[in-house]
Parts: C-alpha cells; sequence; structure tokens
C-alpha cells in the first residue's frame, strides 16, 4: 500500500534558519501515528510543511502518493487551539460548519446535508448541547474538541492534529482517543503531534521521534528504546544549530545547484 | 439641502462601517490608520493630471496608492524587518506627509486645503448636482459615487461572506482547505481603500477611520455571530451619523468630526452597559 | 562658511533658537521612540498625538489665546486621558491594543475637530494660529514657547536617565525585568508617561497629525545601523535633529509651508537610504553578500573538483579543461573566469597540459574536501541520515563550516580517519607550511 505520507528530505526554516533538517520517512496508511518531541523540536513545523502552508528548502511531500493539491480534499488538519482568536463573533456551530467548507463551495449555499454532516460530528465528541454557544465561552477542552468536530465534518481519510490533548481533561483524553481508534478500525490514518511521553507509547501504533532532525520512525515498541529517546530529549545538537545561525547571518543557500557527483 | 448631506453621511457611514468590520475583526484597525492617511498623495496627484475632482482618474490614483501602502508595510516588515506597528507608521506619515506637501504646493491648482484634508467637506460636497443615473432626481455629484461603492462593499459582503468569514477567523485552517489567504487578504484590504478614498473628501482622513472602526468594534462588543455583528455595525454607523449630524447642526461646528465624537460615545455607553448584559467566560 | 550661515538665517538669533530648539525637541521625542519601538508599541505615539488634539484646541478655547504653557498642560491632560481610554477599552473588552488605539484616536480627533470650529466660529483673534499645532510651524515658535516645551523635554529626559536601566530591561528582557521587581505594568505606564510628554512637546514644530513618525523612524533607522541600545540612542537622537533643521530650512524657504511634513520627508529620505545602504539589513549589502557567497562557492567549488581530481591521478598530473569539467559541470564562462581568479590569486598554476593546484592552492583544496567528509560523517552518524541522502547536504554545508565549527566537529567526531563513503578525510600534514 502506498504510504499516507510520504516525505523527502524535507529541510524547513523561519527566516532561512533551518528548524528542519533533511526529515525523510513515511507514515503508513489506516494507523494511529504519533509525532514526539520537546517543545519547539518542529512538531507544528513538520505538519505546516505536509499541510503546504510554508515552503520547504528542500525535499518534497507526497500524500497517498499524489501532491498535496490532488487530495486535499482526503486530508483534514486541526492546527493548535493558539492559532484562532476565540473572541470572533461566531458559534459552535458556525466553526463546525467550516469543516464542510472548500474553495469550490465558497459562494454556495450550506445544504441540509452539511448541516446533518456537523450535527453528527458535534455528537460525536460529545458537543451537541454546547452547538449555539459562543465560542469564547467554551473551556480549552471544549474548544478542541469543537476543533476535532470540525475535523471530523471534513470527512477525510487523513487526520493531521497539532497537539489536541492539550488542556483536556482525562476522561475527556479518553474519549477522544477512543474516538481517533474509532476512526482508524474505519481505516483512516490519523497522525497527532503530542508531547507527552507517558502516554505516546500507549496510544501510537507507529512514532516519529523528532528532534530537529528525525531521530527515529517506526512501529512504537521499536522506537520507544531509552537511546531513542535520550537521543530526541537529550538537547540539540550544538553543530546543528550553531550552522543554522551561520547559514542565517551569512545568507548563504542551502542548497546549490549544479553539484559534483559523488 | 440639509437632508442631502445626512443621507450621503449614513452612505459613507455604512460602507467604510462594513469594509471596515473585517479589518478590525483581522485586528487591522490601524491599517485602516494608515490607508486613510496613504491614500492623499495619489489624490492630489491624479486631480494635478487630471484637473477634476470626482474621476475615475482620481479613485484609480488613490487606489494605487492605497496598494502602494500596503506593499510597503509589508515590505518594510519582511525584508528590512522593521516591527509590524513600525512600518505601518512609517509609511503612512511618510506618505502622508507628502501628500500635504503637494497640497500646500499646488494649494491655488488643487483646491483642497489642509485642513479639509482632515475633515472633509461633506456640506460643499452636497453642492454641485447631477441626475442620478436613469432617473430625473437631481443629487449631488458626489452622492452618486457613494452610492456605488456602498452597493460594491454590500455585493463583495454578500458574495464573499464565507471567503471573508473563515479567512479572518481561521487563516491557518482556511490555506490547509486550499483558499488564498492573500487574495481575501487584498480583497479586503484593496475594499478598505475604495471606501477609505470615495470617503476622503466628504469626511476626510481621520475621521474616516472613525467610521471603519468603531462601529463595528461597538457592534463586536454585543455579538455572538458574524451576521448579527454586522447588522449591529450599520445600526449603529446609522445612529451614530445621525446624531452626530444633527448635533453638529446644533452646535455649528465640523459635522464629521462631532459624528466621529458620537460614535465615540456610542462606543463607551456599550461598554459600560454590555457588564450587566452579558458574561464573558473564563477561558 | 559665513555667508552660508547667513543664508540659512542663523544670524538671526530667533532663528538659531527656532531651529536648535526644535532639534532638541525632536532628539527627545526619538529617544522616548526608540523605547517604545524596541517594545513594539510605536503606534501609541500616533494615538496619542491625535488624542491630545481637544485638549489643544480646549486649552486655546478656554484661555483665549496662543500661550504654550497652557497649551502643553491641555495636551499632557488629554494625552493621559487617551493612555487611561485606551487601557480601560483593553480591560473591559477583549479587543486588542490596536483596535482600542483606532477608536481612541479617531474618536477623540473627531472632537478636536469639534472644538476647531467652535474656535474658528468664535473669531477668537489668534484663531487662524491654530492650524500651526495641525502640521507644524516651527517658524511660530517664539523663544518663550521653545523654553516652556525644554522644560519638559528636560523632564522627560530626566526620567528617562533615572529610569534607563528598566527600562532597558523591559525592553530587551520581560521576565528579567520582573524578577528585579519592575513589573511590565510599571514599566508600561512609565513608558506612555513619557510618550504623552514626547509627543505634547513636539506639537508646534512638527504637528500633531506627523508626530507619530518623529517617534517611530529614528528609532526604526538607527536599529538598522546597530544592535546596542546605547549606539541606537545616540543615532536616533541624531538623525531626528538633523532632520528637524533641515525641514525647518526647508519650510522657511517657502511661503505657507508647513514645516511638519518636510521633516517627515527627510526623515523618509534617510529611512530609505538605511533600506538600501545599512551595513545590518541593507538591500544592497545583502546583494554584495549574496554574489560574494556565489564566488566563494563557485571557487570552493572548483579547488575540491581539482583535489579531487589529484587524489584519482596522483600528484603530478596537470589537468585539462575537459577534463575539471567533466569532473564538474561549469559552464564554459564560469570556469574560465573562476580558473583566471584562481591564477591571479595563485591558488592554481597553468602548466604545459592543463592547470594544476598551488601549495596553497593545494591546502584549501584539502580542507574543502575534509569539511565536506567530516559533515558526510556528522549527518551519518549523529543525525542517522541514509548515505545517499547526506552528499548533496554536505556540498552546500562545506562552504558555510567556520574554523571553530570545523574543530568542534572534530573534536565531537573524534578525529576520524575515513568518512561514511569510506574515503579518507584528509588532514593538513605538519611538515607543509
Ligand atoms: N513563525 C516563526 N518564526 C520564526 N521562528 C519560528 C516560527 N515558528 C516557530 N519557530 C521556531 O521554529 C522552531 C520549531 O517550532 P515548532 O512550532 O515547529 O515547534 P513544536 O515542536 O511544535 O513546539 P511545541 O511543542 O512548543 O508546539 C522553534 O525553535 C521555534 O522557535
Ligand atoms: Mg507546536
Amino acid at each position: 500500500m502506498t504510504p499516507a505520507i510520504d516525505i523527502h528530505n524535507l529541510t524547513a526554516s523561519y527566516e532561512r534558519k533551518p528548524v528542519l533538517w533533511e526529515i525523510d520517512c513515511q507514515f503508513p496508511q489506516g494507523k494511529l501515528i504519533g509525532i514526539v518531541g520537546p517543545n519547539g523540536s518542529g512538531k507544528t513545523t513538520l505538519l505546516k510543511n505536509i499541510m503546504g502552508l510554508m515552503k520547504p528548502d528542500s525535499g518534497y511531500i507526497r500524500i497517498f502518493g499524489e501532491k498535496l493539491d490532488k487530495v486535499r480534499h482526503r486530508v483534514s488538519y486541526v492546527p493548535q487551539r493558539e492559532t484562532v482568536d476565540w473572541d470572533f463573533p461566531a458559534d459552535v456551530m458556525d466553526v463546525v460548519l467550516m469543516g464542510r467548507y472548500n474553495p469550490k463551495k465558497l459562494f454556495g449555499r450550506i445544504s441540509r446535508e452539511d448541516k446533518d454532516i456537523a450535527i453528527e460530528a458535534l455528537s460525536r465528541v460529545n458537543m451537541l448541547e454546547f452547538a449555539n454557544r459562543h465560542i469564547s465561552q467554551l473551556s480549552g477542552g471544549q474548544q478542541q474538541r469543537v476543533f476535532i468536530a470540525r475535523s471530523l465534518a471534513q470527512k477525510a481519510d487523513l487526520y493531521l492534529m497539532d497537539e489536541p490533548f492539550v488542556g483536556v481533561d482525562a476522561a475527556s483524553e479518553d474519549a477522544i482517543l477512543n474516538l481517533l481508534t474509532e476512526m482508524k478500525n474505519n481505516g483512516k490514518t490519523v497522525v497527532i503531534v503530542h508531547h507527552d511521553l507517558q502516554t505516546a507509547y500507549e496510544y501510537f501504533d507507529h512514532i516519529a521521534l523528532l528532534n530537529t532532525r528525525l531521530v527515529a520512525s517506526g512501529a512504537a515498541e521499536e522506537v520507544f528504546t531509552s537511546d531513542l529517546l535520550q537521543e530526541a530529549y537529550g538537547g540539540r545538537l550544538t553543530v546543528l544549530s550553531r550552522i543554522g545561525e551561520l547559514i542565517a547571518k551569512k545568507d548563504f543557500p542551502i542548497r546549490e545547484k549544479g553539484q559534483e557527483e559523488n | 439641502m440639509n437632508i442631502w448631506v445626512l443621507i450621503h453621511a449614513i452612505i459613507i457611514s455604512l460602507s467604510c462601517s462594513l469594509a471596515g468590520a473585517f479589518l478590525v475583526l483581522r485586528h487591522r484597525a490601524m491599517l485602516a490608520d494608515a490607508i486613510s492617511h496613504a491614500v492623499l498623495p495619489g489624490l492630489v496627484i491624479a486631480f494635478l493630471i487630471t484637473g477634476s475632482r470626482n474621476t475615475p482618474g482620481m479613485l484609480a490614483g488613490a487606489i494605487a496608492f492605497g496598494f502602494l501602502c500596503i506593499f510597503l508595510v509589508e515590505f518594510f516588515k519582511r525584508k528590512v524587518k522593521v516591527t509590524d506597528d513600525a512600518s505601518i507608521g512609517i509609511t503612512f506619515t511618510s506618505l502622508f506627509a507628502f501628500g500635504i506637501i503637494l497640497v500646500s504646493k499646488y494649494a491655488e491648482q488643487v483646491d483642497l486645503d489642509q485642513e479639509c484634508v482632515l475633515h472633509g467637506e461633506i456640506t460643499f460636497s452636497a453642492l454641485q448636482r447631477m441626475h442620478f443615473p436613469f432617473t430625473q432626481w437631481m443629487v449631488p455629484n458626489t452622492f452618486v459615487t457613494s452610492v456605488f461603492t456602498l452597493l460594491a462593499v454590500v455585493l463583495v459582503l454578500l458574495a464573499g461572506y464565507r471567503g471573508l468569514f473563515i479567512t479572518s477567523f481561521h487563516p491557518e485552517y482556511a490555506s490547509s482547505i486550499g483558499i488564498s489567504i492573500g487574495f481575501w487578504h487584498y480583497l479586503s484590504s484593496g475594499v478598505a481603500s475604495m471606501v477609505t478614498i470615495v470617503s476622503f473628501e466628504a469626511v476626510g482622513a481621520i475621521l474616516v477611520i472613525a467610521l471603519m472602526v468603531i462601529p463595528s468594534a461597538t457592534a463586536w462588543l454585543i455579538s455572538r455571530r458574524l451576521p448579527e455583528m454586522l447588522w449591529k455595525t450599520t445600526m449603529f454607523a446609522i445612529t451614530g451619523s445621525v446624531a452626530g449630524f444633527y448635533l453638529a447642526i446644533w452646535l455649528n461646528v465640523s459635522i464629521a468630526g462631532t459624528i466621529a465624537a458620537v460614535l465615540g460615545v456610542q462606543f463607551a455607553m456599550v461598554l459600560i452597559l454590555k457588564g450587566s448584559f452579558r458574561h464573558r467566560s473564563i477561558h | 562658511m559665513y555667508a552660508l550661515w547667513n543664508t540659512l538665517g542663523l544670524d538671526e538669533p530667533n532663528m538659531r533658537w527656532v531651529l536648535f530648539g526644535t532639534a532638541f525637541l525632536s532628539a527627545v521625542s526619538a529617544w522616548v521612540g526608540t523605547f517604545t519601538y524596541l517594545q513594539k508599541k510605536s503606534l501609541l505615539g500616533d494615538a496619542i498625538a491625535h488624542g491630545i488634539l481637544p485638549g489643544v484646541a480646549g486649552s486655546f478655547l478656554l484661555s483665549g489665546q496662543k500661550n504654550a504653557a497652557y497649551i502643553m498642560i491641555g495636551a499632557l491632560v488629554w494625552g493621559f486621558l487617551t493612555v487611561l481610554a485606551i487601557e480601560w477599552i483593553t480591560r473591559k473588552s477583549h479587543l486588542k491594543p490596536s483596535t482600542a488605539m483606532a477608536i481612541v484616536l479617531s474618536a477623540f480627533f473627531g472632537l478636536g475637530m469639534m472644538l476647531l470650529t467652535q474656535i474658528q466660529n468664535s473669531g477668537l483673534p489668534d484663531a487662524s494660529g491654530l492650524q500651526s499645532f495641525l502640521f507644524g510651524q516651527a517658524a511660530s515658535l517664539l523663544p518663550s514657547d521653545i523654553l516652556v516645551y525644554s522644560i519638559f523635554a528636560l523632564v522627560a529626559l530626566i526620567v528617562l536617565l533615572a529610569l534607563y536601566r528598566s527600562l532597558t530591561f523591559v525592553s530587551f528582557d520581560k521576565a528579567g525585568a520582573q524578577s528585579m521587581g519592575f513589573s511590565p505594568q510599571t514599566s508600561g505606564t512609565v513608558l506612555s508617561i513619557l510618550v504623552v510628554i514626547a509627543t505634547a512637546i513636539g506639537i508646534q514644530s512638527i504637528g500633531l497629525i506627523l508626530m507619530a513618525a518623529l517617534l517611530i523612524t529614528p528609532a526604526a533607522i538607527a536599529r538598522m545601523w546597530s544592535q546596542r541600545l546605547w549606539t541606537m540612542l545616540m543615532l536616533a537622537g541624531g538623525i531626528a535633529a538633523v532632520s528637524a533643521i533641515s525641514g525647518s530650512l526647508i519650510s522657511f524657504s517657502g511661503k505657507s509651508m508647513p514645516t511638519g511634513p518636510w521633516i517627515v520627508m527627510v526623515l523618509f529620505f534617510i529611512f530609505g537610504f538605511s533600506v538600501l545602504f545599512s551595513t545590518h539589513r541593507g538591500l544592497v549589502q545583502r546583494a554584495f553578500q549574496k554574489r560574494k557567497n556565489r564566488q566563494i562557492i563557485q571557487r570552493e567549488n572548483l579547488l575540491k573538483a581539482l583535489y579531487h581530481l589529484r587524489e584519482q591521478k596522483g600528484e603530478q598530473a596537470e589537468f585539462t579543461f575537459e577534463e575539471i569539467q567533466k569532473k564538474r559541470m561549469f559552464s564554459e564562462n564560469d570556469l574560465q573566469r573562476i580558473l583566471g581568479m584562481l591564477k591571479r590569486k595563485k591558488w592554481v598554476l597553468q602548466g604545459k597540459n592543463g592547470w594544476t593546484l598551488s601549495g596553497e592552492g593545494l591546502n584549501e583544496g584539502r580542507r574543502i574536501t575534509r569539511l565536506h567528509r567530516l559533515w558526510e560523517l556528522y549527518l551519518s552518524q549523529k543525525m542517522r541520515l541514509k548515505e545517499d541522502h547526506i552528499h548533496p547536504i554536505a556540498e552546500s554545508m562545506e562552504h558555510i563550516i567556520t574554523e571553530d565549527l570545523e574543530a568542534q566537529l572534530l573534536h565531537e567526531l573524534d578525529y576520524p580517519e575515513l568518512d561514511p563513503h569510506q574515503k579518507r578525510i584528509p588532514y593538513d600534514t605538519p611538515a607543509k607550511s
């Protein structure tokens, strides 16, 4: 089977300073996949690159073997909760209905069917009773569940979620996890950025350990060795961060054209 | 004649406040400040070239400078790493200063003076009359432009409602489903520039900001959903301009200035009263 | 020299007062502006400057005369009101400070406009002079006005110096400042008060509409040339003073020319110049750097190619143009140019049968090759990259690695012998000089 996500030699930077170095890995379909790493290790950046929200310096990504634009309708992205202003004048239903938008449907009407899908999504995250509540009047965990409901309403095959368990209490975390497992059992692929090591091993089938470089990517039991964890959490490689600074400061290209054969 | 001035004020305040709503929602209210200053040189230059006011040439000139302003703000931010608000400040003060120099240098030709740049001349704008297209009505020249601008704003709002909504609320999500944030960003800034320009002569540079920002900010305080906020915005724009207009006539002071002040008072009242109506949750 | 002095009008004492007075006032505003710039609060100055109008017009209406002291008091009062109103809105609602600023700025300015038209209707004798507060009219400054403004400027300056350390801390290191017992709120309030004063002192020379430029632009320019606060302050003050003087002089030359716009134009001119030529982030400097980088890369690539050829074909060999091109794709022109350049540097020698490395060129070629192979080893050992992925990265990193970094690499990799492709990593033999 083609991998759900296939990342080739991805290097990505902010203001010319690389924060991801040569990431090269594949995520299988139909699995619960965790991207794990310390703060600032580039997890969000990796998702952004997968979703085409930033342009990588080198490398490319294939989703179900295709370029993103061809399969965009099959992919759903749940950004971190801080990416929106929760005081925006919108209620829960407005946000979930956004899951039914697409570039072509921006001008048409929202159909009865779309509404039904949104309602179903809300009930799957146990938020139906809040459908008409203003989004600022939700707890952090509830806001997170609204985002997940919107994502469910997209009816995608691949889900990318950035820290969906942050600020969520234990009971809701279990509920969400059950939901995700159920999605997996229906053949969906779910990729989750997570930074709690304690739970990562239990939750995920496949884990990618990240810390500016890819430390390991594979079945949970292969990756969760103390050596590899030590390597991922044992701090940045100083040489790597120093060269990153040099690249930014001296304005050198990260890749050059016309290389000598090895 | 008074009634034309009032109607004109209402129409201008409607288009300004609706166009400004999306700047406010994006927390870019100060961009209204920038654009409203930056169009001045465009107006003057176009006037010097075409030799008349209220022409498509003048519109084009001002729109060009509106976009130049937005472009320069981004350029200084990205390429030279000037902080965001400093970039806005540098750009609009410079463009406005350039405009003022032009105004004072070519004062005779331009028939705009420094003060009128600041608070417009809504009463004079009612003096020249023409037929409203397809009718027998004699209406002020500028009135026609304003009506068509309002129509354009409403049209963009209706057709682009969902795009504006999603890109203002959650740009990251919007672009993840393949919606171009840039397009909608430039569309809303473009509409704001257009509205600014059309209203500039009537209400001046700084009061345009009041019209663009205050009604929608007031409405935001007491709205749960976007459509609600938009219709409340129009309500506050209308009440503000009607009350401001009559107060100004009564006191015999600047109409545009009074409207702005009244809008401010309206905002303060809503903010004070709001506490007793609505409870915000703890996040 | 004296003639210039004369034509500039500097022989008149009144003129000297005006010019040096505005220069001083502008410098103080720019100093305060430097701190607001660093704290990313630049537009606060714009909001306050506009919000001051009712105070200026009100004091005129009450006193019936254009007196700097009264105007200053009115301006300060409304300046504080503006600050308070903005704070009140941000505290009471979910609106962001920038929205609150736009609201207060425009509503207060509207109120000021009402008062201004009231003054015009009232027919007070001085009424026309009020225009000068909008766009500035340095020529209308009397020595007594300057004295009043300067006293307030001095107060601001003293506060600034007294709190210099704390303000610096807050600008650069919020957490550190807090641990020193200087809370962001206190510093925010102090800074707001300073901005009010800094704005009020400039209203007669620059005018309140464009006052923001004097707080923002000099600081932004200074930031482009320096990263140290002290230097930034010196630069910002100097730029503000120079712009104030030259702007005033330009405006004096034309009749009914307001001063403010000219000062702002001069500032913008300096800003534009800095955007192009600043040593720190200037566009020209960056373009040059890019070009230089390209040259370094080409030069080093050629040296490396020659070194590789030498590794393969033996030390005595000379290499033809075609052989080099076969090793690495250089365009004909490029290759000729780079060879010429290296020949002038005496890093390559042109023999009968082709090109060869000189002693120095050899060292350089060896260094590049070593860095390339070290980096490949680093990638495969420390970053667990597969062997077929490491070459292209090393191709560009070899040009970037400095001596320091090389030492650290060597240390971390423990002076390795072979790279991941089992090629020898070449070191300089100590015997060679
Ligand atoms: N917009 C940005 N501009 C500059 N640098 C950024 C930007 N966003 C992130 N970075 C830097 O890039 C690095 C990776 O950030 P990223 O957000 O991907 O980390 P993360 O793994 O998601 O961290 P967290 O667990 O805190 O969410 C960090 O060092 C961060 O400082
Ligand atoms: Mg993150």
